[in-house]
């Protein structure tokens, strides 16, 4: 008997952390606490290597840098989807509410141990603002020059964690949701008290295609 | 690349001195790094009664001090083991290179708290 209960014990912690279940922050601490680590260090300055390099690639040019950091992003997000959805025992999202959640709750925790939470969700539940506690990961030690950062136009600065934004909307795209993903407050350009967030906006659903013609 | 770091109240018409003999120095700084396998060199040069303290990081960056009155020498290893430390936060900004200037408001002014609390 004591096994019996030993075992519904077990299955009732698993459900609960289980994705798509009623608690994803619970779900995404289990599975940031079962990931294999890195020196958060050695992130942080690769990734700075890699923004930097972009930049030289594009010779300044800081539309073209931000589009191929986007890129970038979005075929790293369409391979993590795979990672993810092998790790954790997700089950399938029923609304864009759930695959916010799912995204920013439990998929950022789990690959870079991100504290964020969703906010500012509208009427039709289509659109969500994710706060960060922090980017450290990939902003620690970083400042950005004046030559990057300058102009009125949001265009013309360097959106130093698009990669990340790529990675959403990468991985959402490879499960069917098309999305618009992008920072709204970047304290890395902008104003360092307003802290980062990003806004991830459902546009439509995308259809299976086959990929040969019939 | 060269950092410079003063100490003390100095003129405008003795900066370009300062200047001169910090730069003056350096030779006597690529002498000294071959006989001492510390980072913190003492004292690399003196002229008149200016003296010229080096601390040269493991990349190979220079600080020098220039002072121009009797100090002890055990606040100066202190005062650059805290500047290197102040130093590496910046250096592992990923846009900064040797070549960069530092124009960082809030590292200069804790370079200078750093120099008023060792000394005063």
């Amino acid at each position: 008997r004591e096994r019996a209960r030993a075992a519904r014990a077990a299955t009732m912690a698993a459900r609960s952390t289980r994705v798509g279940g009623r608690n994803p922050e619970l779900a995404g601490q289990a599975a940031w606490v079962a990931t294999e680590k890195v020196n958060a260090e050695l992130f942080t300055l690769t990734y700075g290597a890699l923004v930097r390099q972009v930049l030289h690639d594009c010779e300044d040019r800081v539309f073209e840098a931000n589009k191929k950091l986007d890129e970038m992003g979005h075929a790293m997000g369409c391979r993590l989807i795979e990672d993810f959805l092998a790790k954790t025992n997700a089950r399938k999202c029923l609304s864009f509410k759930e695959s916010a959640e799912t995204v920013a709750l439990v998929g950022f925790k789990m690959f870079l141990n991100l504290e964020c939470s969703l906010e500012n969700w509208n009427d039709d539940e289509t659109r969500c603002d994710v706060r960060f506690e922090h980017l450290d990961p990939f902003v620690a030690f970083v400042e950005v020059p004046d030559r990057y950062k300058s102009g009125d136009d949001e265009q013309s600065k360097l959106k130093y964690c698009q990669v990340l934004c790529g990675a959403a909307r990468g991985a959402l795209e490879s499960v069917g949701v098309r999305t618009e993903c992008h920072f709204v407050k970047d304290a890395l350009v902008g104003d360092p008290s307003e802290g980062f967030v990003m806004r991830l906006e459902f546009t439509e659903n995308v259809e299976d295609e086959y990929p040969f013609e019939d | 690349t060269r950092n410079g770091g003063s100490s003390g109240a100095k003129k405008d018409d003795a900066a370009h001195l300062h200047q001169f003999v910090m730069h003056a120095s350096l030779d006597f700084v690529d002498a000294r790094v071959w006989e001492t396998t510390n980072m913190h060199l003492r004292l690399v040069d003196k002229f008149n009664d200016l003296s010229v303290y080096a601390f040269v990081t493991a990349g190979g960056t220079r600080f020098l001090l220039l002072h121009d009155q009797r100090i002890e020498e055990s606040n100066i290893g202190v005062f650059f083991h805290d500047v290197h430390e102040l130093w590496l936060r910046v250096s592992m900004n990923p846009f900064h290179t040797k070549r960069t200037p530092i124009l960082d408001k809030t590292f200069d002014l804790r370079v200078r708290e750093c120099a008023k609390s060792h000394f005063p």
